[in-house]
């Protein structure tokens, strides 16, 4: 389950995501998701760190370049970990309604990174 | 991998009460296939103050506390929403972080819809432009009305005037009282009228012995409700 939570991308595909979606940082340490939900956009970690969780026990310590959610959100399955991201990290956020448009377009990393997932 | 049972907007307990109360079907329908649909269980946060917003969460059943942590990390609520409110609506049209915090006071069930997908249904239907308006409306009346108490009215008076809006939001006829089963701590509920504990205690222990109301664990019930409005003094 934890490789479907979280997928490593190529630099290439992190540079085209950050183009279209906005970047932030988060200020104090968050959940952004609980086991059993849905995210409700997909993560992906540009600095910082994001821990996967189950029963409050660390799973996986992703690192930058890791796109959290996407599968979870675009197949409304709940996840079985949990995420929560570390203070000061940057994260670049991808809402359904972005990766459906995404997906219109064709030859571009999150339509590719949804075909090999499917 | 199992997908989640999502509820739809059709179906939603708060329908009625929700912005989306006037659209048809067809339209639900298409709410219904985008909107995300999670449970939260007690203790758990929508969204943290100062964090970016992504989209508005509706609510569907359940009570959610909004509280602002001060510089001395002290918590305040500044609201409690429930079935049918909506949560992040003014990130619609700002781009501010949150600035508050938003837990689950019980179990929750909320639905998240993202900015571009509710922007797009409001230009498809004037009418949840408008009902977003009402709430906002709504919520800039509370604001200005609890301000105004902070100012002009004693303690005795603010308690008085936080059971009665209590009642209005999340009280239940029962037999000849009205009953607020919202488990609020004393300490919750003297950050919602700005006044330290020992001092919110004095005045319940006063408004249980005249009778007004009463306390069974952390419920609360309202026994005398026009003496309640005395006290308030609400006059708008």
């Amino acid at each position: 389950m934890s490789k479907n939570t979280s997928i490593q991308l190529e630099k290439e595909s992190i540079n085209e995501i950050a183009k279209v979606t906005p970047t932030k940082k988060f200020i104090l340490n968050s959940h952004l998701f609980y086991e059993g939900q849905i995210p409700i956009v997909a993560y992906l970690l540009v600095e910082g760190c994001i821990k996967l969780m189950k029963n409050k026990k660390i799973k996986k310590i992703l690192k930058p370049g890791s796109l959290v959610g996407l599968k979870e959100l675009m197949n409304n399955s709940p996840s079985k970990l949990s995420a929560q991201v570390q203070a000061d990290s940057t994260l670049c956020f991808l809402d359904k309604s972005t990766i459906q448009e995404m997906i219109q377009h064709e030859g571009n990393a999150i339509s590719d990174l949804l075909r090999v997932h499917e | 991998m199992k997908k989640a049972t999502n509820s739809t907007c059709e179906n939603c307990v708060s329908k009625d009460d929700g912005i989306f109360c006037d659209m048809h079907l067809p339209e639900l329908e298409e709410i219904s296939d985008h909107k995300i649909n999670n449970t939260f269980k007690k203790g758990q946060t929508l969204f943290i103050q100062g964090n970016h917003p992504f989209g508005i969460y509706c609510i569907s059943k359940g009570n959610i506390k909004l509280t602002k942590t001060g510089p001395d990390g002290k918590e305040t609520i500044v609201r409690i929403v429930h079935g049918g409110d909506i949560l992040g609506h003014r990130s619609l049209f700002t781009d501010d972080n949150y600035s508050a915090t938003a837990t689950a006071m019980e179990d929750t069930e909320v639905c998240f819809i993202d900015k571009k997908f509710i922007l797009k249904i409001i230009g498809k239907n004037p009418t949840v432009a408008l009902n977003i308006i009402n709430k906002l409306s709504r919520d800039m009346g509370s604001a200005e009305n609890r301000l105004t108490s902070l100012h002009q009215k004693n303690v005795r008076e603010r308690l008085a005037e936080l059971i009665l809006s209590l009642k209005a939001t999340h009280g239940v006829k029962e037999g000849g009282r009205w009953k607020i089963d919202l488990k609020l701590t004393r300490e919750e509920m003297a950050t919602m009228i700005g006044t330290a504990n020992e001092t919110l205690i004095r005045f319940m222990t006063e408004f249980k012995d005249a009778g007004i109301i009463e306390q069974e664990g952390k419920t609360l019930f309202i026994k005398d409700e026009e003496e309640l409005l005395n006290w308030a003094h609400i006059n708008y």
